[in-house]
């Protein structure tokens, strides 16, 4: 019930915020941008919903999504480092456990939000064009649904390991600047290893680089692809790094 | 009597920094209005943090409605209301909203919202963001905030900061209001003459002591037994010198005029022998009650 509350009230201090604004400004520019990008592809137009769906994912995986989660972590604790208002947070009658998980929870759900309305974006646009783009006209069919599925499914997954860890960087690094510079870091080391190195899927930065794989209908992924090591990671991380950001923020109070 | 905030031996150092409690033992009395008063940079926040559990002391206990901190934290923070130092607030938020935060997290009614923005004069704000509101704005929506529990204990650490006189007074209604409500009240400052109109019990805090702790009626016997002696003469600087040799405190004023702290008024006599006997005149000598301010200042200096 105590982690409800500071839910809601989460919820409720996310008004008018930067998080907020990010989330849903972002999303409809990330959804018009793939959109003209599909459009003027100079391989072509999109021949079906597969194919349209790789413009869209594969433009968020290669630096959106990450900077996203990135940034939405620092810009949810900001608000309290600016104001001081932890202290004051800490003077209520909840525990420091809710405190910290429903900041959490709030991150998670936002992201959640941001990713269906940016899936709900992609299908609008994808069946505006079928409808009144001779090029596209692939796109009047249904479309594949189970793919679509996965795909929500994997991004939800493989973007915990990320947000716990910068969860727990910007609790520890007041000024914005520097979680934001240890997350493009991150990112640009996965780029760069990405075909190279066998096991980038231990880097907490992998998923979304990795679940590209899967817009290739072509190819059968075995259980052992970096895709999917890279989410029981991603998992994992999730858990541990959530734990240590915890025990810290107890320490620090 | 009931003590709603007690400290027993409560000590506590910043590493590298000044002591902030050196066994200090604070008794607030259930129903009072005690003020915490102190110079800058004295500690007054510090000790406010500690004794909410916000820092844990290196020694001693602190006692908040007689449960020791920080095991029943969570139970006592239901009857607590507390405003901090330079309240920064959410800029993103209105005044309503702000508080409608606050009553989520304490799972209050919203109508208490409306209530204590009623109490604080910003009901005509309600819908106004934060971010254009003015430093008094800020503070009385920080009491606003304060007030949401109707707890038994409020504390504030120095309410009154950057509000004008208007503010300063329905700050001091508000409180006199609360304690009429049975509501116990911690109040930090630096300004004696503020806490003087409004606290029923003060505590000097100086160099991590509490240097005078009791009711206002004890501070303002201390100020009956001090005295000073207010002596116009020939040659202050001779006076000076002379009068050193024989009295704690002996302070020139503007226009050569001299300011001697004596035990009693008989001191006097003693005084026009020293100077006579240097052949300096004496033209006037006439009794100066201090200031409560001045009693302040002689704890906090010697």
């Amino acid at each position: 019930m105590m982690l409800l509350r500071c839910l809601l009230a989460e919820i409720q201090k996310s008004r008018r915020s930067m998080a907020v604004w990010l989330a849903s400004l972002g999303t409809l520019a990330n959804v018009l941008i793939f959109a003209a990008l599909a459009v003027f592809n100079e391989a072509g137009p999109v021949a079906n919903w597969i194919d349209y769906y790789a413009v869209h994912y594969e433009g968020i995986a290669f630096m959106m999504l990450p900077l996203f989660v990135i940034i939405l972590c620092s810009l949810v604790t900001y608000p309290e480092h600016r104001t001081d208002n932890w202290v004051l947070l800490r003077t209520l009658p909840v525990g420091i456990g809710p405190i910290y998980f429903s900041k959490y929870l709030f991150m998670l759900g936002l992201f959640f939000l941001a990713h269906l309305a940016f899936v709900a974006g992609m299908l609008l646009s994808g069946t505006a064009l079928g409808w009144f783009h001779p090029d596209f006209s692939g796109l009047r069919q249904m479309p594949d649904w189970p793919l679509l599925g996965q795909l929500i499914g994997q991004t939800l997954l493989g973007i915990l390991g990320l947000l716990s860890l910068h969860y727990w960087l910007s609790l520890l690094f007041r000024p914005f600047i520097i979680s934001l510079t240890i997350g493009i870091l991150g990112f640009v080391a996965t780029l760069l290893l990405q075909n190279d190195w066998p096991y980038l899927w231990l880097l907490p930065y992998a998923p979304p680089v990795e679940y590209v794989a899967l817009l290739d209908p072509s190819r059968v992924l075995p259980l052992w692809h970096g895709l999917y090591l890279g989410l029981w990671a991603s998992m994992a991380y999730g858990i541990i790094f959530l734990l240590l950001g915890y025990l810290w923020f107890v320490h620090k109070q | 009597m009931r003590y709603i905030i007690e400290t027993e031996n409560l000590s506590f150092r910043f590493r590298r920094g000044p002591v902030i409690a050196d066994g200090i033992d604070l008794a607030v009395p259930q129903g009072s209005i005690y003020g915490l008063l102190g110079e800058n940079g004295a500690g007054k926040s510090s000790i406010m943090r500690l004794l909410t559990g916000l820092l844990k002391p290196q020694g001693g206990r602190v006692k908040l409605f007689a449960q020791a901190l920080p095991q029943g934290r969570t139970t006592v923070f239901t009857e607590v209301g507390m405003v901090l130092e330079h309240p920064r607030l959410y800029p993103n938020l209105t005044a309503r909203e702000y508080l409608k935060v606050f009553t989520t997290y304490r799972r209050l009614p919203n109508a208490r919202a409306e209530k204590v923005l009623e109490e604080t004069g910003l009901i005509a704000h309600a819908e106004q963001r934060i971010n254009t509101f003015s430093t008094g704005m800020r503070q009385r929506l920080s009491l606003a905030q304060a007030l949401l529990p109707q707890g038994d204990l409020l504390i504030l650490d120095e309410p009154t900061n950057g509000l004008d006189p208007g503010g300063i007074a329905l700050i001091r209604q508000v409180l006199q209001r609360e304690r009429e409500n049975g509501t116990t009240i911690l109040v930090s400052s630096h300004l004696l003459s503020e806490l003087e109109q409004i606290c029923t019990h003060i505590g000097i805090l100086q160099g991590g002591q509490l240097l005078f702790q009791g009711t206002l009626s004890e501070l303002r016997a201390l100020q009956q037994e001090a005295l000073h002696l207010r002596v116009v003469c020939s040659d202050p600087k001779i006076a000076i010198k002379l009068l050193r040799e024989q009295f704690m405190r002996v302070e020139p004023l503007a226009n050569g005029h001299l300011l001697v702290d004596v035990a009693n008024k008989r001191d006097g006599n003693q005084i026009v022998d020293l100077l006579r006997a240097a052949e300096v005149e004496v033209y006037e000598l006439h009794p100066v009650r201090p200031q409560l301010e001045d009693i302040f200042l002689k704890l906090t200096q010697s």
